[in-house]
């Protein structure tokens, strides 16, 4: 392999860190008399064409024997031509930093840009690059109604649901928390585009919203693997429809997912201030609820909470049904435990996993988190048997660190004394500003220092609502920004609980 | 000389490599073991070392990078010290990388971008076969995240903490490294640069780079006097 070859050589004149972050990020194809570099993005493009280039001429030159040996860069990746490649005898070449912000999800059929490298590089034209653009296929549409032609394996490849195939509801534990969730969640999957429609899951972070989402779109794939269903993050959404308004392909765009059984939307949090996005989306919503298409979506709080986002948008959200998924209580935690390690082909002891799932409680990648840590550490032992002292020891530092944790007490202990008021105070029902401010800066602190859910964090407020702790923290946030005494309070506040 | 006149233009001629890492003691030896395994593995998915500065959190990376080269993977890695600046269009395209590596990760949040992009890439990456080392001074628990989504992403897989060296074990670590330069560095000679020059292991390895340099270059050994004639002109 020539690039490889050539790295060989580069390895010995530059440091590590230049070799990693510019180079080995590189994909390098023989074509004839040329070698192609391909970078991931204009960012990598640019600096290799204005640092190294020239180095990279010379040594390629040295190796080939070969003084008019071409070497040209440009955006792209070969990753992502493999299955189009079939049959053609060029290489295809696609702009991954497009695919990253693809219209489409499956990310395949993109335009690929061939970028001058002259215009990074300034007049120096020595090392013959940027003249023709022999390895540019051009754009090729997408989906399986364009492209009769395709193989079947060509079309799983091109219809890429973007479904993580172990996310299913045989592997998601059922506890109090998520039951409601997971019924409807069973629902959907066996009646799509039928029963709650749609159907929105909300809850805090690493609860398992997307499990239970992915688990729904393998449910309808099992019944019908023609079925199209499309799962994506609301951010790649968002970074689809800009690539595609660059490149003209906005009506694709709208067609694409206007013509799917069943869209998967993940964190729709993530459309707010995104105007554009948002109306997009919404005109698709309407679209798909007519033709009685399945959309789900997640977010972490009520769509009526999710602030700067769509009003028309935020009524239709609940027009099917709503449903939480709670912070998993401790039994639950130690059931998620279990099937993991039993995953494993490993048994954990009842005392080890309470142990655990005590432990680690703010959200389920926590708890992995740590399980993975354990299971590593077992292998470095060279054992299979977890024991109490094993795992106290295999998670000492973690556990140390804990420890020293800030906690929801110590937050209010030192409002209370900031001031000037009782710790009992911040758990009265008083409304007098002099004991509400204080609370809500309290609670406030609590959202942004502790991993404590809203509903955890009302709770230590004397049983209070989730949704009053939202509207402390905003409260909070509102002031800050207006009330200079309160900004110096919260950043002293902060400092020393931090401290 | 201070530790400003220290950044020079000098390269290491010892690569970044896991056996060229020198872990003092019984903890490290272990993050070193835990952090070849993670290279040497396909499936597990992300990585999160943290650690104060100079305790070796790059030097550790790099190697992840290198070993994960030699399997025929392909890298990317990413020092946010350098590129927190350059927005975070510098993390588009990954897409097709086997291994992304993210060093100093705390240099960027709080950084809505930045923020959102690695969060997009996290779950990308999740959903795909690519995997995810991180690094930080800090702890990621304690890391200043305003996107709680990114901050429990950034606790999901193994997190391990590299320990600082302590002065004596400082001394072993450059040894260490003048060792696999075939460098001869006296035990004298050693005391003399902790006694009158910084401590912390960045400097003390740039100081080795300009000894060794120097030392090739006027074909002299590294004695006492060689060092002040070389550290304190330079």
């Amino acid at each position: 392999m020539l690039w490889s070859d050539c790295l060989k050589l580069l390895e010995n004149d530059l440091p590590d860190q230049e070799l990693n972050t510019w180079l080995r990020t590189l994909h390098g194809q023989e074509h004839d008399d040329t070698l192609l570099l391909l970078a991931p993005n204009d960012y990598v493009l640019k600096h290799v064409s204005s640092y190294y280039l020239d180095r990279i001429v010379i040594l390629v030159r040295r190796i080939k024997k070969n003084d008019s040996f071409q070497v040209r860069i440009q955006i792209g990746s070969a990753d992502y031509v493999a299955p189009m490649a079939i049959g053609t005898e060029q290489p295809h070449i696609v702009d991954p930093a497009m695919a990253a912000a693809a219209p489409f999800p499956n990310s395949l059929q993109q335009p690929s840009e061939f970028v001058n490298p002259n215009m990074h590089t300034g007049a120096s034209l020595s090392n013959n690059l940027g003249q023709s653009q022999p390895f540019n296929q051009g754009y090729q549409t997408t989906g399986r109604h364009v492209n009769p032609g395709l193989t079947t394996a060509e079309n799983q490849v091109i219809f890429a649901n973007n479904l993580n195939p172990s996310l299913t509801f045989d592997n998601f534990v059922e506890g109090k928390s998520n039951q409601l969730a997971r019924a409807s969640a069973i629902q959907v999957g066996e009646n799509p585009g039928t029963s709650y429609n749609p159907l929105f899951i909300f809850g805090g972070v690493g609860l398992g919203k997307t499990h239970l989402m992915h688990a729904i779109g393998n449910h309808i794939k099992a019944h019908n693997p023609e079925a199209n269903v499309v799962y994506l993050h609301s951010e790649r959404f968002v970074n689809g429809m800009v690539a595609a308004l660059r490149h003209n392909k906005i009506e694709e765009f709208k067609n694409y997912y206007r013509s799917v059984d069943a869209l998967l939307i993940d964190d729709i949090q993530f459309f707010a201030n995104k105007t554009r996005s948002m109306e997009e989306f919404f005109h698709t919503f309407n679209v798909l609820l007519e033709c009685q298409k399945q959309i789900i979506m997640t977010g972490d709080r009520l769509p009526r909470e999710v602030e700067n986002l769509d009003d028309r948008l935020q009524s239709r959200l609940v027009w099917g049904l709503t449903v939480e998924v709670e912070p998993p209580d401790v039994e639950t935690r130690v059931a998620i435990l279990r099937k993991k390690v039993e995953h494993m082909g490993l048994d954990i002891p009842n005392e080890v996993a309470f142990f655990i799932a005590r432990r680690f409680r703010s959200n389920i990648r926590d708890l992995e988190g740590a399980l993975l840590r354990v299971l590593a550490i077992l292998r470095l032992r060279n054992t299979t048997t977890i024991t109490l002292d094993f795992v106290q020891d295999a998670l000492r530092d973690q556990l140390a660190v804990m420890d020293k944790m800030v906690t929801i007490e110590s937050i209010k202990k030192l409002v209370a004394e900031h001031f000037n008021i009782r710790v009992a105070d911040l758990d009265s029902k008083s409304r007098a500003r002099s004991i509400t401010r204080p609370r809500q800066m309290a609670m406030a602190l609590s959202k942004e220092l502790t991993n404590h859910s809203l509903p955890e964090i009302g709770e230590k407020f004397g049983g209070r609502d989730h949704t009053t702790v939202l509207h402390a923290c905003r409260k909070v946030r509102e002031l800050i920004q207006s009330d200079s005494r309160l900004e110096e309070a919260h950043r002293i506040l902060s400092r020393t609980l931090r401290s | 000389m201070t530790q400003q006149q220290m950044i020079l233009n000098v390269t290491s001629r010892d690569s970044l490599r896991f056996d060229s890492f020198y872990a003092a003691n019984e903890e490290n030896k272990d993050v070193l073991e835990l952090v070849t395994a993670f290279a040497e593995s396909y499936d597990r998915k992300q990585f999160f070392l943290w650690g104060e500065t100079h305790s070796g959190k790059s030097h550790m990376l790099q190697a992840c990078c290198y070993h994960a080269t030699e399997r025929g993977q392909r890298v990317s890695y990413l020092p946010m010290k350098t590129l927190a600046t350059y927005g975070s269009t510098a993390a588009r395209g990954l897409d097709s990388m086997d291994l992304i590596v993210i060093d100093d990760v705390d240099r960027v949040l709080g950084n809505a971008d930045w923020e959102e992009a690695l969060f997009d890439l996290i779950n990308h990456c999740r959903t795909g076969k690519q995997r995810l080392v991180f690094s930080s001074t800090q702890n990621p628990r304690y890391l200043e995240c305003e996107l709680p989504d990114l901050a429990s992403r950034l606790i999901w897989g193994e997190t391990y903490t590299l320990h600082a060296l302590t002065d004596d074990e400082k001394q072993d670590a450059l040894l260490h490294r003048a060792k696999i330069r075939h460098l001869a560095i006296s035990e004298r000679v050693m005391d003399y640069l902790s006694r009158h020059y910084p401590r912390d292991m960045g400097s003390l390895l740039t100081i080795l780079d300009v000894l060794d340099q120097e030392s090739i270059r006027r074909q002299s050994k590294i004695t006492i006097p060689f060092v002040k004639q070389v550290l304190d002109s330079s």
